[in-house]
């Protein structure tokens, strides 16, 4: 019969296991240096988030009056500040603070704005005129300016700056989103869902939305890098996170008034230094593995 | 009839053009034919002719500006997409472009399945899974290519799991939107037996549409032959091919390469293609037709009778009168 | 110029969600602008009455468009700390913001496009690693740390500038470069870095076009070649991405002025917030505003009129 004559050279061998085209992304991007020395320090910052309370020599809450602003020595690695506490500890903690907010507020807009776009892109006509027009005003004022006025009207506190910071930064998944979403419209196997009748939400959640978060994924890690700043220029400005929570820039504002002591302000600034670092070179290494995959 | 499957008046579809104010595209204008049950049909035409878009307006990717289209009795054309969606599986369709016609995360036994799934064949796990190897064997492939993904087949393995995706849910119809376009020369010889080999064992109506005449006249029954959106000729594949009536479809021939023909004349049509914009008047392929009077400029030639189930949109059909002989 | 005017009308849609945007934030302030007026120890009736005069009972649609009214003419209210009309705040602010802007653009423009450049023409290079590790460190900087730093560097250790304060450039002209110096140096190194790596990047597309290969090989002297051939067509993105970090420049001067006790914009928000003196916030709010939306308009603006490939 003619249909048997049609089976293929290629012998499938048993022990053949076939992959899904987004398998070896992680491995692509710790091929790279930016991917390793970023992955690392996140990694650092991470576990020090997560194991906080069971890895600082000191706990956040032993003041001690007699040994205030004491410069680094053996006792205290990055010295104490100026009630007595110890500064490397609060930095550890302090990573465990921003690490949340900054998670929290990119993966509140991660999904909103990918819910923004999905409904844009998909429905177009007025609704996404509309819709983008809206992103296009959010977009059009500067991080922080836009994350102040929410401060100042929520109030300065955790959850605020969370919302603050994820609220400002939802256009541009969005944008991604809903560019992502109209270049799938075009694809044969989108008419193809069509043309079997199956259901738009069906087509949306498990054929556009799948194939739509390649962007996203790249700028999560820009995304989270412009977050921290964001929620550490707030700390520092007093509008973010409250004492006596600790939080990098809230210890280094404290740090600017006491510019003497050194250690108050360069300890926790270059933790956000290295932490943004980090989060930037990962972003380099994600887009350069999705690049090459295109390839 | 109860013999008649699908039922085209009339089918016309506009696109609206892309710059402000300009005029519409006149993709298709005033399409009819009727198919029965288990019958060929080919689409054939330059691009621009309208084929494609007939195809999916037939199985409702566009909705038609006007005319009718009844699928063993279902309004296509006019009901809504909500209403329609139970009876997609009367129509499928198979696509061009391999690289676009797979969700290229997905495994293909997983497409399949979800073919399954959205129109409820099948009531436990275990009887689809059965159907699936069912269609993969059908297709030629052995049960474990279910777990391979797009990116791992050729582009004629593709286009197969395209066929059998399309018929997962048994339709009774199926159209074939270019489907070996794409594929090199030798695949595209697999894939058209595939067809006609399915064809054969499951007895599904079948719009073939290709701009390649070989192919056409391989797998059809009837032929109808597309020019600027409207049906020029129409007729048995043999007729059409051995002893065509009108000019257009007369050029398309001999532009086939023959090795084994002589004496054939290649007629080389003069001008360009006109906007679809802004076409002719009258009968739209006068500008390019050697045999055009005066009276082709005035009246749009209505596709008519000229042979038994033989039609053709040319008023000068006494250029034919002597043709009776082969052509080679 | 008919272009520019449907350009200009199109983009006054989004001027006016802008305004409409910024009008309900600072609605939304918390704070009742009656009883700053009248005082916590007023009665009842006073507060409703001047509720009414201040027309804070009508509907949300009628005090924008009266706030736009009085807004238009250059009334902004005034300053519930201070009392000075809000308007007469701005223009004494502005002008710092302003210069800092300028100062730090310039100051990035030198340090970032000849490290561009240097690092495209020297590509995979040393020189090349360097920069682009530069770009990456001035990128993850925050503003304020390295405001910190630098004035324990240059103010404390060396002694060079003073640490904080202003004078204005009319009173002072040392003086004010003395004091604009490391705020303009803080702001100036992230945008620098970004602007590294749009040199670089620009630079590179260039340096493969065709009329280079030209100018070559007519025997122009490299330095010719790069410098008139390559970087003026280098340029146009360059500067496109230049307005576009218009907003983040001035992110940055906000937090920059807080370090440096700068009387600018950014201070008056700041300071705004804190004191819940919100015509002072609404005031430099809309001026921030308005000044990226424009010079976002006239970047773009420059941007097709530069390259007539763009509609």
């Amino acid at each position: 019969m003619a249909v048997t004559e049609l089976h293929t050279g290629a012998v499938a061998t048993p022990a053949e296991i076939f992959k899904s085209p987004d398998a070896g992304m992680v491995r692509r991007v710790l091929s790279t240096w930016q991917g390793v020395v970023g992955a690392s320090i996140l990694a650092v910052a991470l576990f020090c988030a997560i194991f906080a309370p069971w890895i600082v020599p000191y706990s956040s809450a032993d003041i001690d009056y007699m040994a205030i602003m004491m410069p680094p020595d053996d006792a205290h690695l990055f010295g104490t500040d100026e009630v007595g506490r110890d500064i490397l500890s609060r930095c550890i903690e302090g990573a465990r603070t921003s690490l949340i907010v900054v998670f929290s507020a990119v993966a509140f807009s991660a999904v909103v704005g990918m819910a923004i776009g999905l409904v844009a892109g998909w429905v177009g006509g007025l609704t996404e005129k509309i819709l983008m027009r809206v992103m296009d005003a959010v977009l059009a004022f500067p991080l922080i300016v836009l994350a102040l006025t929410i401060i100042a009207i929520l109030g300065p506190s955790l959850s605020n700056a969370i919302l603050a910071i994820g609220i400002v930064k939802i256009p541009h998944f969005a944008r991604l989103t809903r560019g992502e979403v109209l270049s799938l419209k075009e694809l044969d196997y989108i008419k193809a869902m069509k043309t079997l009748g199956a259901s738009e939400a069906r087509i949306l959640l498990r054929h556009i939305l799948p194939n739509s978060i390649g962007p996203v994924l790249v700028y999560v890690s820009i995304a989270a890098s412009l977050a921290l700043m964001t929620e550490a220029s707030l700390s520092f400005l007093g509008l973010g996170v409250q004492p006596p929570t600790p939080s990098w820039g809230g210890m280094v504002a404290v740090g600017m008034q006491n510019y003497q002591f050194w250690w108050m302000s360069i300890f926790p600034g270059l933790a956000i230094f290295l932490t943004v670092f980090a989060f930037n070179l990962l972003g380099d290494a994600i887009r350069d593995a999705v690049d090459a995959r295109l390839q | 009839m109860q013999d008649t499957l699908i039922s085209v008046s009339n089918l016309t579809k506009w696109f609206p053009s892309r710059e402000r104010g300009g005029k519409p595209v006149q993709a298709v204008t005033d399409v009819s034919f009727d198919l029965k049950r288990g019958e060929v049909l080919g689409l054939v035409g330059e691009s621009g002719s309208g084929k494609s878009t007939i195809g999916q307006s037939i199985i409702r990717l566009h909705k038609p500006d006007s005319g009718r289209i009844d699928i063993d009795g279902i309004d296509f054309a006019g009901a809504s997409e909500r209403a329609l969606r139970r009876h997609r599986k009367l129509i499928q369709m198979v696509f061009q472009d391999p690289s676009s016609s797979l969700n290229p995360r997905i495994r293909i036994g997983d497409v399949l399945l979800e073919a399954l799934a959205i129109h409820g064949i099948g009531s436990t796990r275990q009887e689809r899974r059965k159907r699936v190897a069912e269609l993969l064997d059908m297709i030629g492939f052995s049960p474990d290519f279910a777990q391979r993904y797009p990116h791992q087949l050729s582009g004629g393995q593709r286009q197969r799991v395209g066929i059998a995706r399309a018929l997962a849910v048994e339709p009774k119809a199926l159209i074939a939107d270019e489907a070996v376009s794409a594929l090199d020369v030798s695949i595209q010889a697999q894939i058209i037996q595939l067809l006609a080999e399915l064809r054969r064992k499951l007895s599904f109506t079948l719009i073939f549409i290709s701009h390649d005449m070989n192919v056409v006249e391989y797998i059809s029954d009837r032929v109808a032959v597309l020019y600027l959106g409207r049906i020029v000729e129409m007729g048995p594949a043999r007729d059409i091919f051995k002893r065509p009536r009108h000019p257009y479809t007369e050029a398309l021939l001999s532009a086939i390469p023959d090795p084994s023909s002589r004496k054939r004349e290649r007629i080389i049509l003069q001008g360009d293609i006109p906007n679809p914009s802004n076409p002719p008047s009258g009968c739209v392929f006068r500008t390019r037709c050697r045999h055009a009077v005066e009276r082709c400029a005035t009246t749009v030639p209505p596709l008519a009778q000229v042979l038994p189930g033989h039609q053709s949109a040319c008023i000068r059909q006494e250029l034919y009168q002597n043709d009776m002989g082969q052509r080679s | 110029m008919k272009r520019l005017i449907d350009y200009l009308a199109q983009l006054l849609p989004l001027l006016l969600i802008v305004s409409i945007v910024a009008f309900v934030l600072i609605d939304l302030l918390p704070g009742d602008a009656a009883m700053e007026r009248v005082g916590l120890d007023a009665t009842q009736e006073q507060l409703q009455r001047a509720r009414e005069e201040m027309g804070l009972n009508d509907p949300l649609p009628l005090r924008y468009i009266y706030w736009l009214e009085r807004a238009v003419q250059g009334d902004l209210g005034r300053s519930l700390r201070s009392g000075e009309p809000v308007t007469a705040t701005l223009v004494r602010r502005v002008p710092v913001t302003v210069e800092l802007a300028l100062f730090g653009t310039g100051l990035a423009v030198l340090i970032g496009v000849p490290a561009g450049i240097l690092a495209a023409v020297f590509r995979n290079g040393r020189i090349d690693a360097i920069v682009n590790l530069l770009a990456l460190s001035g990128m993850a900087v925050p503003f304020f740390w390295l405001g910190l730093l630098l004035i324990m560097l240059f103010s404390l250790k060396l002694q060079w500038v003073p640490p904080s304060g202003y004078v204005s450039f009319a009173e002072d002209p040392l003086g004010n470069l003395k004091f604009m110096a490391l705020p303009s140096l803080t702001i100036a190194v992230a945008f620098a870095a970004t602007l590294m790596r749009q040199t670089r990047a620009s630079m590179l597309e260039v340096l493969t076009a065709d009329y280079i290969r030209t100018a070559r090989a007519k025997g122009t002297s490299e330095r010719r070649v790069i410098l008139k051939h390559a970087l003026r067509n280098a340029l146009i993105p360059i500067i496109t991405v230049m307005g576009l970090q218009m907003g983040s420049l001035l992110g940055g001067a906000i937090v920059t002025e807080t370090v440096f006790a700068l009387p600018g914009l950014g201070r008056m928000m700041v300071d705004g917030i804190f004191q819940r003196d919100f015509p002072s916030v609404q005031g430099a709010l809309l001026v921030i505003i308005i000044a990226v939306v424009v010079t976002n308009l006239i970047t773009d603006a420059c941007y097709r009129l530069v390259n007539p490939r763009i509609k």
